[in-house]
């Protein structure tokens, strides 16, 4: 190709940048085949730059289509652009940076060496620019037309040689200006269902109707622009466009489906009626939102329009289709005040979505707000120790420091492939294609894409999902990689959090053996979780196969839950110090905060992988507790003891720690601890109230001389026998007749106990007790009512179905799969829930708010679980515990300890344990209200007097134990 | 050859649930877009019911956003169990060893032997002498096509999928079969012709195991790098902690006169030297690198090759050679 000569400049372009605003004048030269671009200076037009804008030479092997040769100051620059909008976009953007004209300052020519309408060859004509557009940018979306032209005219096959493909595409993108018609630069390819019209035909204008959903077509005349037709599509069914047309008044309608085919028939009909000038086709656009038409560009110039509108016809028709299904129909159907109901629900849903948006938004700055505050508090932390430092002499009579450890080479990261046995089937018939494989493969792609950094094991769980915990689960997988100190506020659900881990773990394949050890009263209860919430089965030292075969016992069961007591004997340690547990988990970690003590020895002899160690009070005494915790995680985490006491721990106050911000940082890498705070667990409060009824003259008098004759009964009884008669006869007594005469029945003396039983006046309290109980039963939403004994509750509910109330029971002889639909009755209908001990096990009652305590178990812990059952997260009202016991019997003096002393009734889920601690299990401390019982004839009230004293004592160790450990761990351990 | 996990994408998913559950014989509609209602019986039910008893589900496909709580039953969400459950559900049990034949391109000519000269030169630039003895003859060469699932357990785990490609009997990596398996054609004409090599279990476990070696080698270098930097950091951890404290106990045995202290002392100090070497080994064993591969699909490839007597002479000594040329791989392969 013949290259084009640059227009003369003279001036640099330091002089160009100087002399103010300048004038740019582009050509679009018809001869040549190319744009001239020429800045001039002042009112004498004196030239500072010129450029050209021609056909790259060797477009037919690059990318690049257009070369732009610039001249500025005498020094020539070259840039090039491809036939892609942002291509062009971007070189006149580059030029427009390099030499700056303001919009108003552009002059467009055209300039043509043959007749183009009103342009005369040889007469260079001023064209005037549309106002809508800035006029750099209309320039960019002509230098693009102008690329694409060219890059039509030199394809493959093209008539033109590439020498007259610029001219022809400058006269082809002249006419396009002028709107002038043209010859034929499309040549038709064999097969084409749309042949490109000789430009004689109509003139088309193409509206996409967005909002009203169809497509028009007008035709008209090019010369005079007189409509000739118009022609609808508009999709009619879910497989049927309708085509209208209307011609001279007359309307002509036909269909087709929403096939590709069937509408590029129906549009070949049209097309071969009304043929279209392919430079004269305008598109424009209606959206709803403003309503009006936009022109679009779509359509390189001189492209035929009928290919891309048989896609936009395709495309209206599949996303109108749905107007026309059922789900559409009945929407139409659908009242209109229900209509108003679902739209003010969206709104409401939008809103609410929006205030999502802004509350995340909210965090998201409070989070950089402290972190930075966090940045800053340890910066000048940093600065003060230093200071100090530098203040500070030397001591000389500390100890000459410790010579840095001599790091030892690191050893090679052992790397084992565990290639599995290649077995296989052989195959007789081979394949006959590779479908089958190919599914396998997307198979196990998605197999592999499926893998998630969530939480695999979360659809596998019977738990509610609290934002907290799943953080904590996911944080201790993560940056704690398995070793963790768990020290959430009593009653957050640490269980869950191991069990989510433990859970997790099992789940990604990384755990195939682990052991829970806990305190022997939690082992049924760890279990229990287990099974109920992870799905998980385990054995326990609860169980007979760990009295019997220990070897077998220890190395056979995957899962274990195990009590510390029992660890730490001999027998059992031997054997389960040779088994690698790859998880093992430590509830009531207090418990190891000794290091000289048996169980901390007996936790850190056991070879492990992942380690979670959980208590609520990490700390009880002194910080060097926390230390031994710590060590057993993470050896190393914390310096040597003596320089750990060196260094945090002040002698005259040992429980605040010397430099708290470094303690936190590295206590930070090992623990977590959630408070109730920052989880937003605020339960609301629990009431408890005593309904105390008094028995008749005649029944205290014989309840008196029973008890006499029932102690000294059970002192010629041996140990054992003593204390299960003494507690089940005294528990029963407290429960109901029916329930004490039962227990009678077995009574060794039978000769007294068949005295006992036809003496007792009994019924007329056992009518009074009922009668109180009823009123409870009659309030909104009922109330659940808990019972030892299976016949008290038999009783109490033919008694309450007689009086007409909805009496629902459930006990450890309902059926498993019974006794949700009957809480869901309960819940429903209100009335009585009476339930036993073993029939609380997994039912979560927080939508009721009243519980009665008909009988007082011996075993605080087993109160709290009752109370556990409804003060639970869920729960909105305060709940409302009423305690029934008889005056002057030992269940009201028990109750008064229990209720004053130990606050039982006030204290959070989990804190009873705590309290209690070391000093009672739940069994001890039955035996021990029985002895007091046993040994204080007359005196049964001042006898447990001494055992609420020390009730109240272990309370306010633990008050002084959460108080610590509130005040040293803060809130900068959470997990959120 | 490493295949790109896929971007979680509902429409995609929905293609694959449909075609994998018509596979194991289900009946499927979508009922939207994001819907499919399954009908399942035996195997396909087996999903849901151990028992393979008639199982009718509507299955949601959620939004790759979606944040509220899913149904594990009746959703498919990313990392949901069923899209695990349907992709074993997809691969036999136990393997088959598959047998395909891939179409010739070549058209059935043999290569020009100038040209299968440089590509020989190519492939073993020792060689000095090449010269052909016998004009070529028709036959097949066979591959071996393995689709390996591998865990890297780390510090944290990583799935990749590869799919590998050995040359047979040799066991060389085929690496343009495994990228050209994508878009190969079959030619079961060719596959009822051939015969078929005896599996010779050992040398192909050998070879997957060494075209897996390199094949993970770029991602574990990766991996073995952080996997160094934590050990490197835990062991410093361990050795400063005993460091310290066996400065402590040399300190407190300095301070006393007392025989006994001294004897107690030494006898901690010994203890303290096995328990940080302990300290050390369990570090070391807790930062091992383990990859364990699942093989979830194994094709015996064969297509047409050209077979070669070759007079050769490599490092000035001259060898007799009998070699397959495979004009698809446009590579030699020696027998």
């Amino acid at each position: 190709m013949e290259q084009p000569e640059l227009p003369h400049a003279s001036q640099d372009e330091a002089a160009a940048s100087a002399a103010g605003p300048l004038r740019l004048v582009v050509t679009l030269d018809v001869r040549q085949g190319c744009f001239h671009f020429q800045w001039v200076e002042g009112e004498a037009r004196k030239p500072v730059a010129r450029g050209l804008v021609y056909l790259n030479d060797g477009a037919m092997a690059s990318w690049y289509i257009l070369t732009c040769e610039l001249e500025v100051g005498g020094r020539n620059l070259w840039d090039h652009c491809g036939s892609r909008g942002p291509s062009a976009r971007a070189l006149i953007s580059r030029l427009h940076k390099r030499l700056p004209v303001p919009d108003d300052r552009v002059e467009v020519r055209l300039l043509s060496d043959v007749d183009i309408g009103p342009v005369k060859a040889g007469v260079a004509y001023e064209l005037t620019l549309p106002e809508s557009i800035p006029a750099w940018k209309w320039l960019a979306s002509e230098v693009y037309r102008f690329a694409k032209l060219l890059e039509q005219q030199v394809r493959p096959g093209h008539v033109n040689p590439p020498a007259e493909a610029g001219p022809a595409a400058a006269l082809t993108l002249a006419r396009c200006w002028l709107g002038v018609q043209a010859g034929s630069t499309h040549k038709a390819s064999p097969g084409e269902l749309f042949a490109p019209q000789a430009n004689t035909g109509f003139q088309v204008r193409i509206t996409l109707q967005i909002a009203q959903q169809f497509i028009q077509v007008d035709w008209s005349d090019p010369q005079t622009g007189q409509p000739k037709a118009t022609g609808r599509i508009q999709c009619t069914d879910r497989d049927e466009l309708t085509w209208s047309l209307e011609v001279e008044g007359r309307r002509e309608a036909t269909t087709s489906s929403h096939h590709l085919n069937s509408i590029r028939a129906a549009l070949y009909g049209w097309t071969a009626r009304f043929p279209a000038n392919a430079g004269l086709v305008t598109v424009f656009s209606v959206r709803q939102q403003p309503p009006r038409a936009h022109q679009e560009y779509p359509l390189a110039p001189g492209e035929p329009p009928w290919d891309w509108l048989s896609a936009n016809v395709k495309s209206m028709a599949e996303a109108t289709r749905i107007n026309f299904s059922p789900l559409a129909r009945a929407m139409k159907d659908i009242d209109p005040l229900m209509q108003a109901e679902l739209e003010r629900n969206e709104r409401r849903f939008l809103r609410k979505e929006h205030k999502r948006e802004e509350q995340a938004a909210r965090l998201r700055e409070n989070i950089q707000r402290l972190a930075e505050e966090r940045r800053r508090r340890e910066q000048r932390a940093a600065e003060a120790k230093k200071a100090a430092l530098t203040r500070k002499p030397p001591e000389t009579k500390a100890e000459p420091a410790a010579a840095p450890a001599e790091h030892l080479p690191l050893p090679p990261v052992p790397t084992r492939i565990e290639l599995p046995r290649l077995e296989f089937q052989e195959t007789t018939f081979p394949l006959g294609d590779l479908r089958g494989y190919r599914l396998r493969e997307r198979a196990a792609l998605w197999w592999v894409s499926n893998q998630s950094d969530d939480l695999l094991c979360l659809p596998h769980c019977r738990l509610e999902r609290l934002e907290y915990q799943l953080r904590t689960a996911l944080r201790v997988l993560g940056p704690l990689r398995g070793r963790a100190l768990l020290s959430d506020e009593v009653g957050l659900g640490k269980t869950i959090e191991a069990g989510l881990v433990l859970k997790e773990l099992l789940t990604r394949g990384m755990v195939k053996r682990f052991l829970v050890l806990t305190v022997p009263s939690l082992v049924d209860q760890w279990e229990e979780e287990l099974s109920e919430k992870f799905g998980l089965t385990t054995a326990t030292t609860n169980h007979a196969q760990a009295r019997g075969d220990v070897q077998k016992f220890w190395r056979e069961n995957p899962g274990l839950v195990a009590s510390l007591h029992t660890l730490k004997q001999s027998a059992h340690l031997e054997v389960a110090r040779q088994v690698h547990w790859d998880i093992l988990v430590v509830d009531e970690a207090h418990y190891l905060r000794n290091r000289e003590s048996q169980a901390w020895q007996a936790v850190n002899a056991l070879p492990r992988h992942f380690l979670l160690l959980l208590t609520a009070t990490p700390v009880q005494n002194s910080l060097e507790e926390l230390y031994n915790l710590v060590t057993l995680l993470q050896p190393g985490q914390l310096p040597t003891p003596k320089e750990f006491r060196g260094r945090f721990v002040d002698p005259k106050r040992p429980r605040q720690p010397r430099e708290p911000e470094e303690l936190r940082r590295l206590l930070g890498q090992v623990m977590i601890r959630n408070t109730r705070a920052n989880a937003g667990v605020q339960l609301p409060p629990r009431r408890a109230e005593t309904v105390l009824f008094e028995p008749e003259a005649a029944e205290r008098a014989f309840w008196q001389q029973w008890e006499t004759e029932f102690r000294a009964c059970l002192a010629g009884f041996s140990p054992s026998q003593a204390s299960l008669w003494g507690r089940l006869l005294l528990q029963a007594a407290g429960s109901s007749p029916d329930a004490w005469r039962e227990a009678l029945h077995k009574f060794p003396n039978r000769e007294k106990a068949r005295v006992w039983s036809e003496q007792a006046p009994l019924e007329s309290s056992w009518q009074r007790k009922c009668e109180l109980l009823a009123p409870l039963t009659r309030v909104e939403g009922g109330a659940v009512i808990f019972t030892q004994f299976l016949r008290t509750q038999s009783a109490l509910a033919e008694h309450l179905r007689r009086a007409g109330v909805p009496t629902f029971v459930i006990n450890g002889a309902t059926p498993a799969p019974e006794r949700q639909p009957i809480t869901e009755e309960f819940h429903a209908r209100g009335g009585a829930l009476l339930l036993t001990h073993s029939g609380t096990e997994g039912r979560n009652l927080q939508f009721s708010h009243r519980l009665a305590n008909f009988d007082l178990p011996w075993n605080p812990m087993e109160i709290e679980q009752r109370i556990g059952r409804l003060h639970r997260l869920g729960q909105r009202q305060p709940v409302r515990i009423y305690n029934f016991v008889q005056a002057g019997t030992l269940q009201e003096h028990l109750l008064q300890v229990l209720q004053e002393k130990l606050n039982l009734f006030e204290l959070v889920v989990g804190e009873t344990g705590l309290v209690l601690g070391e000093r009672f299990t739940s069994d001890e401390f039955a035996e021990e209200v029985l002895r007091r019982w046993r040994e204080g004839e007359g005196r049964v009230a001042e006898a447990l007097a001494g055992l609420g004293e020390e009730l109240a004592a272990a309370r306010q160790a633990y008050g002084e134990v959460k108080e610590l450990d509130e005040t040293l761990f803060k809130k900068d351990y959470e997990s959120l | 050859m490493k295949l790109d996990r896929l971007a979680y994408d509902p429409a995609a998913l929905v293609d694959f649930y449909e075609e994998g559950f018509t596979a194991l014989g289900a009946l499927c509609e979508r009922t939207w877009h994001d819907r499919l209602e399954v009908v399942a019986e035996g195997q396909a039910a087996r999903l849901w019911n151990p028992d393979g008893a008639l199982h009718e589900v509507e299955l949601t496909f959620a939004p790759a956003d979606a944040t509220a709580a899913r149904d594990a039953v009746r959703e498919v969400f990313p990392g949901c169990p069923l899209t695990f459950q349907l992709a074993e559900a997809l691969s036999p049990k136990p393997l088959a060893l598959e047998l395909v034949a891939l179409a010739d391109d070549a058209q059935g000519s043999a290569p020009d032997p100038d040209v299968a000269e440089k590509l020989w030169r190519a492939q073993f630039p020792s060689t000095t002498r090449w010269q052909l003895t016998a004009p070529f003859k028709a036959g097949l060469h066979y591959s071996l096509v393995a689709l390996v699932r591998c865990e890297i357990q780390a510090i944290d785990q990583h799935w990749s999928l590869r799919r590998l490609a050995l040359s047979l009997p040799g066991g060389e990596p085929d690496d343009l079969l495994a990228e050209q398996l994508s878009f190969a054609q079959t030619d079961p004409v060719l596959a009822d012709e051939a015969a078929w090599p005896a599996p010779d279990l050992a040398r192909w476990e050998a070879a997957l195991k060494t075209a897996l070696e390199a094949d993970l080698a770029p991602e574990m270098a990766a991996i073995r790098r952080r996997q160094e930097h934590y050990l490197r950091r835990e062991l410093d951890r361990i050795d400063d902690y005993f460091a310290n404290y066996e400065h402590e106990l040399a300190a407190r045995a300095a301070r006393s006169a007392s025989g006994n202290v001294k004897l107690k002392t030494g006898e901690r100090l010994a203890a303290a030297k096995d328990e940080h070497v302990r300290r050390r080994a369990d570090q070391v064993a807790r930062h091992e690198i383990r990859v364990q591969p699942h093989f979830d699909a194994l094709v015996l490839v064969a297509e047409r090759a050209w077979q070669g007597a070759l007079q050769l002479e490599i490092a000035r000594q001259p060898e007799a050679v009998e070699a397959q040329f495979v004009p698809r791989a446009r590579r030699w392969f020696r027998l």
